[in-house]
């Protein structure tokens, strides 16, 4: 197939390095429209996490809504991460393989799920998972925490975002870690798009994804914003020693486990919407 | 000795926001029917105490949209006499911050 050549031979892990080297790499196939092609070779990748599998497959969908030619070599081991590519729906969406079956005794992941409002979509699958694994262990904390997270994120992309292909999520528990990792990508109207228009004197996408993470800033697009949505996520995931990556435009803000106060960067390339990846720890 | 400034205090009712709504994320679409059971209360001078707990998370534009309607429904100063519980430290971030922000309006 003609057009750009993706190979991914390293890990693609859920942490910032990785997802933003990974993005850095997909950018040559976004927007590519009718006529274009591209292939994304996975063959020689020896790890996917929740993050990689919700931004394959918010690519796949919007080539697939721009008519692309478009191609995946899945990977060929190791055995985890074929069972992954099982697990979490990349087999099923893309190469039309067999269902995901999330309530199979061995399965860790939410498969890739595409939304347009519900939060209930995003999050009910993630407690019938915690509570598969944890029993009645998931504390009050967390169950409110995962909940007004995802309805937070969610709610943005319903407000703000105008995405064609609505929202992706997939996530993943990880007992050995005793953590919980969820992603939601959109390829919407980005964050920084969405401040600028609003007040074009913010600056470039860096400083917009400051001044919305700071809390505060709303641009109004519904009666019911007040400008907290990313600001509580960050809080919330802040307050339980959590982890966050979030990328929209050119710009990426990374919250670590022991750093607070978000670190932002701006990226070569611009993303065509937005990501955000986040870590819960499921034990206090 | 200790004064009371408060010797004649407003009647109180305490509102179920999981007996009204249900446990489930309580939806944007759902906040007007809590502030019609806010408001009616607070107008008749009754204060409130909106209890948040058993209801799993909750999200500011649920929240932003609730406090809206009731003080657009019974005045900015009925939110004086609006008070809460919470089941966890997210909802009392997330309630609080938002409360504090329709009042800032």
């Amino acid at each position: 197939m003609a057009g750009p050549h993706i190979h991914i031979n390293y890990r693609v892990d859920d942490n910032p390095a990785d997802v933003l080297r990974f993005v850095a790499d997909l950018s040559q196939l976004y927007g590519s429209g009718r006529g274009g092609s591209w292939t994304l070779d996975l063959s020689d990748c020896q790890y996917l996490g929740p993050d990689a599998a919700a931004l394959i497959h918010a690519l796949w969908l919007r080539a697939g809504q721009l008519g692309a030619q478009k191609a995946v070599h899945f990977p060929r081991g190791p055995e985890k991460l074929l069972a992954f590519c099982t697990f979490s729906g990349l087999d099923h969406y893309i190469r039309k393989g067999k269902r995901p079956d999330p309530d199979h005794e061995k399965s860790e992941t939410v498969p890739l799920n595409q939304f347009y409002s519900s939060a209930s979509t995003v999050s009910e699958p993630v407690f019938r998972l915690l509570g598969r694994h944890l029993g009645g262990e998931i504390s009050t904390e967390l169950r409110d925490s995962l909940s007004a997270c995802l309805q937070e994120i969610v709610q943005n992309i319903a407000d703000h975002a105008d995405s064609n292909i609505g929202g992706v999520s997939c996530s993943r528990y990880f007992a050995n870690l005793h953590q919980v990792r969820v992603a939601v990508v959109d390829h919407g109207v980005t964050i920084p798009a969405k401040v600028r228009a609003a007040d074009p004197a913010v600056g470039d996408d860096l400083r917009c994804l400051d001044r919305v993470l700071q809390g505060g800033f709303s641009s109004k697009s519904k009666a019911h914003n007040a400008g907290q949505g990313l600001n509580n996520l960050r809080l919330i995931v802040g307050n339980l020693r959590g982890s966050l990556l979030l990328i929209s435009g050119g710009a990426a803000a990374v919250m670590t486990t022991s750093e607070r106060t978000p670190r932002l960067s701006r990226l070569d390339r611009p993303f065509p919407g937005t990501g955000v990846f986040f870590m819960l720890p499921t034990m206090p | 000795m200790t004064t009371d400034s408060n010797p004649h205090p407003s009647p109180t009712v305490e509102i179920s926001v999981s007996e009204v709504l249900g446990q489930q994320p309580p939806s944007l679409g759902l906040a007007p029917t809590l502030a019609r059971a806010v408001t009616a209360p607070l107008a008749s001078g009754t204060d409130v105490v909106l209890s948040f707990a058993g209801v799993r998370g909750v999200a500011s534009s649920f929240c932003n949209s609730l406090f809206r309607s009731v003080s657009q429904q019974a005045g900015s100063a009925a939110l004086d006499r609006l008070r809460f519980k919470y089941d966890s430290a997210t909802q009392e971030l997330v309630v609080s911050r938002s409360f504090a922000a329709i009042r800032a309006e």
